[in-house]
């Protein structure tokens, strides 16, 4: 009797008692000064029970609001994506805010997102020469270095972003091993594992995260001005562990050029909160001993986000950067 | 997993006149709490064995002087003063990964200890406190703690006034109300994931101050017939320097300091206590019952939100009788129950938004877990039974007693710990044909006690 006893003893299914189990309108909106508003429409899924894809919906009806007052109904573009695009233009200085309606799924409402300020990078360089022209394949860490000015006497949210592309030109040989022509490729990206830096802007507030999340990589960074308020700042940063995959055909030892593209977004404050919130519960290592992560909703009675950014691009060259040439589409990365 | 606690300690009371009484103690405990996870992976193949083990431990050493006095200087006064010196030795948690990769010609071993730092703290308390009595029907007690703990170069000074009325209505009937400034120079660090017993005390240190938790209390006692006392009482705790984990934060498995992984934040508890009690006669024993709230709100934590801490047990039932049939023979009966403790778990999931801007390949949507808050969903009522039955005889050097006993005797299957796990979907009869009904999700708990039986046998001399 005892060993049975002991045997009930195990992994047992039990009640779901949770007070939240029918679905709920997910709203996404980032929208970029001088661009469109545009918003995506999801259902939620109830963890429990059965296993399903996620539903988008297209038959809603999505409002703009500017500084409190229905502007522009945006359409859905097709009967499928649940992609929603109006017609009017995101304003510097205009605070904006989105509701959708439902028949079914009832209505949800944004909080008014806060203006957002484009704040461009005056200037952007490489701060080392190892980034020339090396031909191999594992490229060089690359130190970059930005200035710009955030502006005075408002609490700013930034995220920097790379994209790190290359190009090169060699002889292509035809199947019989005649050399065909020359060929220029632009524009293929390089992977690279991460950008880092020491400087205490870039590392503000995320110390005690990445010691949380051990195993993060970031290929972008968050920050916000508590430490540069008003100022003029030159941040300085490395790109690392890059890599251009192997192409077929493509003689390696061929020179290579390098174009290292900065993109310095000003973001809203709820935006921040969401992409901070999305990355530490992409980044946590599961499991029993783990806490949670909550990711940031400004969705009243949905989930979601809806966040203004601007951004500022700018472009380093390393070498004399094909300007024109072929793109060929059999190279690809996997991450 | 293991828990275990030593305990050793000296008492001596002296009677240093006739109204001076004195008290000296010096304890001496360990505490500690250790999780294993071993995972072991053979290869045929190579004839190499990889194994993996994980080690959590987590302790407290701490020895204890204290001397205590009583003194009775004119009638209506009872004075108690004292002081204390507690040396904490904390060993806030030890990570060990073993890998052994034991191939025929090769054995290769490698051992990683990530140790937190040992955490060396000296508390020290005086106090004093006289209840005073005033006429026949009314008494107070005042008093002041004084407590002290210097940790890590930093010394936390924390005074702490107390002060309780009593009024005595009628013989059967008094009223009475307290207010009290407490503080505790160690932290409670609970998961909330998860309904794992990981409890974790750490000490108060230079960055996280003591908590401290102001009290106030009103209620009333009352005799009725049969030597039985009703006492109810409300209260009202406000709570600051809580800790609580970080989003994100595991306690086991990364290199950051404990420090690192917790935030600060306040609480408050506060609820209604009754309790029956019967102390006389052969039936002797006592029913609890407490109804209470416990919330925090952290800064940095849920968004700013209040939130229902782990051990916010709406009801909490405790009874305890026992009877003595003969003098040779008692039964004893324990019952709990508490509302299930607050966890967060996932309660949907939904598609993340596309993040913005030039690098492409950061552009795709992930599935996100939505948990609405923290510690939002409650565990099944945590209840149990427990019998107990002695037989004692008087031998010639003194008395000898056999107790049958049996450990949660209905055998209510507890939750240890409660976990999403996908079921596969199982084949169905659908319109005459067999169909594969789709995967899903299922809560599952596991249950670690059940009925336990015991027999002991002891001999008081």
């Amino acid at each position: 009797m005892l060993a049975t006893l002991f045997t009930i003893s195990c992994t047992r299914e039990i009640e779901f008692k949770g007070s939240i189990t029918e679905p709920k309108m997910v709203v996404n909106g980032m929208c970029s000064l001088d661009s469109l508003a545009a918003v995506e429409v999801s259902l939620s899924k109830a963890k429990y029970g059965n296993i399903q894809e996620f539903t988008r919906v297209s038959d809603a009806r999505v409002y703009l609001h500017t500084d409190g007052q229905k502007t522009d109904q945006l359409l859905a573009i097709d009967d499928s994506s649940g992609l929603y695009i109006g017609t009017t233009k995101i304003e510097q200085g205009k605070k904006y805010a989105i509701t959708v309606e439902h028949d079914e799924y009832g209505k949800v409402r944004s909080n008014e997102s806060a203006t957002v300020k484009r704040v461009n990078i005056e200037n952007s360089m490489l701060m080392s020469d190892s980034a020339q022209r090396v031909n191999t394949e594992r490229l060089p860490d690359i130190l970059c270095k930005i200035k710009f000015s955030d502006p005075v006497d408002e609490e700013n949210f930034y995220r920097l972003l790379v994209s790190y592309r290359f190009g090169r030109t060699y002889n292509k040989t035809d199947e019989n091993g005649n050399e065909k022509k020359s060929i220029t490729l632009i524009d293929y990206h390089a992977h690279f594992e991460s950008i880092e830096s020491t400087d205490p802007v870039f590392m503000q507030g995320k110390t005690n995260d990445n010691m949380v999340f051990d195993e993060s990589n970031p290929r972008y960074t968050l920050f916000t001005d508590e430490l540069i308020n008003g100022k003029q700042y030159e941040l300085a940063f490395n790109i690392n562990k890059s890599m251009v995959y192997k192409i077929a055909d493509v003689d390696t030892s061929a020179e290579c050029f390098y174009r290292v593209i900065i993109e310095l977004q000003s973001i809203s404050k709820d935006l921040y909160y969401y992409i901070k919130s999305i990355d530490g519960a992409n980044n946590i290592t599961s499991g029993l001993f783990t806490e949670p992560v909550q990711v940031y909703s400004n969705i009243n009675d949905g989930i979601g986000i809806w966040g203004m950014y601007a951004s500022s691009v700018d472009t380093i060259k390393v070498g004399e950067f094909p300007e024109g040439g072929i793109v060929e589409s059999h190279y690809s990365i996997s991450y | 997993m293991d828990w275990g606690n030593a305990i050793g300690s000296f008492r001596w009371n002296y009677i240093i006149g006739r109204k001076l009484f004195s008290n000296t103690t010096l304890t001496y405990s360990n505490y500690n709490f250790g999780i294993e996870l071993e995972n072991s992976e053979v290869n045929h193949t190579n004839k190499t064995k990889d194994e993996n083990l994980f080690n959590y431990y987590s302790g407290i050493r701490d020895i204890t002087a204290k001397v205590d006095f009583d003194y009775f200087p004119v009638s209506g006064h009872n004075i108690k003063f004292g002081a204390g010196y507690t040396n904490h030795l904390f060993s806030p948690g030890i990570t060990q990964i073993t890998t052994n990769n034991a191939t025929s010609t090769n054995n290769a071993a490698l051992d990683s200890i990530k140790k937190t730092q040992l955490i060396n703290a000296n508390d020290v308390s005086v106090y004093i406190e006289d209840e005073i009595l005033i006429g026949q029907r009314f008494s107070t007690n005042a008093g002041f703690h004084l407590s002290a703990l210097l940790v890590q170069g930093e010394t936390y000074l924390t005074p702490q006034p107390r002060l309780s009325a009593r009024y005595k209505a009628t013989n059967n009937l008094s009223v009475k109300a307290s207010y009290s400034r407490m503080a505790q120079h160690v932290h409670l660090l609970t998961t909330s994931g998860i309904s794992l017993p990981t409890d974790l005390w750490l000490p108060a240190t230079k960055r996280f101050a003591p908590p401290v938790a102001d009290q106030v209390a009103i209620g009333l006692a009352m005799n009725t017939i049969r030597h039985t006392t009703i006492t109810v009482e409300a209260y009202y705790k406000n709570m600051q320097n809580l800790i609580e984990y970080k989003d994100g934060a595991t306690f086991i498995g990364s290199s950051a300091n404990w420090e690192d992984k917790v935030e600060k934040g306040n609480g408050n508890a506060y609820g209604l206590e009754l309790m029956l009690e019967k102390t006389i006669g052969k039936t002797t024993g006592w029913i609890g019952y407490t109804l209470s709230w416990s919330n925090r709100q952290f800064e940095k934590l849920n968004f700013g939100k209040p939130f229902p801490a782990k051990y916010d047990n709406r009801h909490d039932i405790n009874i305890s009788i026992s009877h003595k049939v003969s003098e040779k023979f008692d039964l004893g009966l324990t019952w709990v129950y508490n509302t299930g403790n607050a966890v967060t778990l996932g309660i949907m999931e939904y598609n993340s938004a596309k993040l913005p801007g030039i690098n492409s390949t950061l552009n795709y949507q992930t599935p996100v877990t939505e948990y609405s808050s923290r510690n939002n969903y409650r565990l099944p009522a945590y209840h149990r039974l427990d019998l107990g039955a002695n037989f004692h005889k008087k031998k010639k050097n003194g008395t000898r007693t056999w107790s049958i006993s049996a450990y949660n005797a209905y055998n209510r299957l507890n939750p240890f710990l409660v976990q999403w796990t996908m079921k596969e979907g199982t084949m169905e009869k659908v319109d005459g044909r067999y169909q594969k009904m789709p995967d899903k999700f299922v809560l599952e708990k596991l249950t670690l006690f059940p009925i336990i039986p015991s027999v002991s046998y002891s001999f008081k001399f």
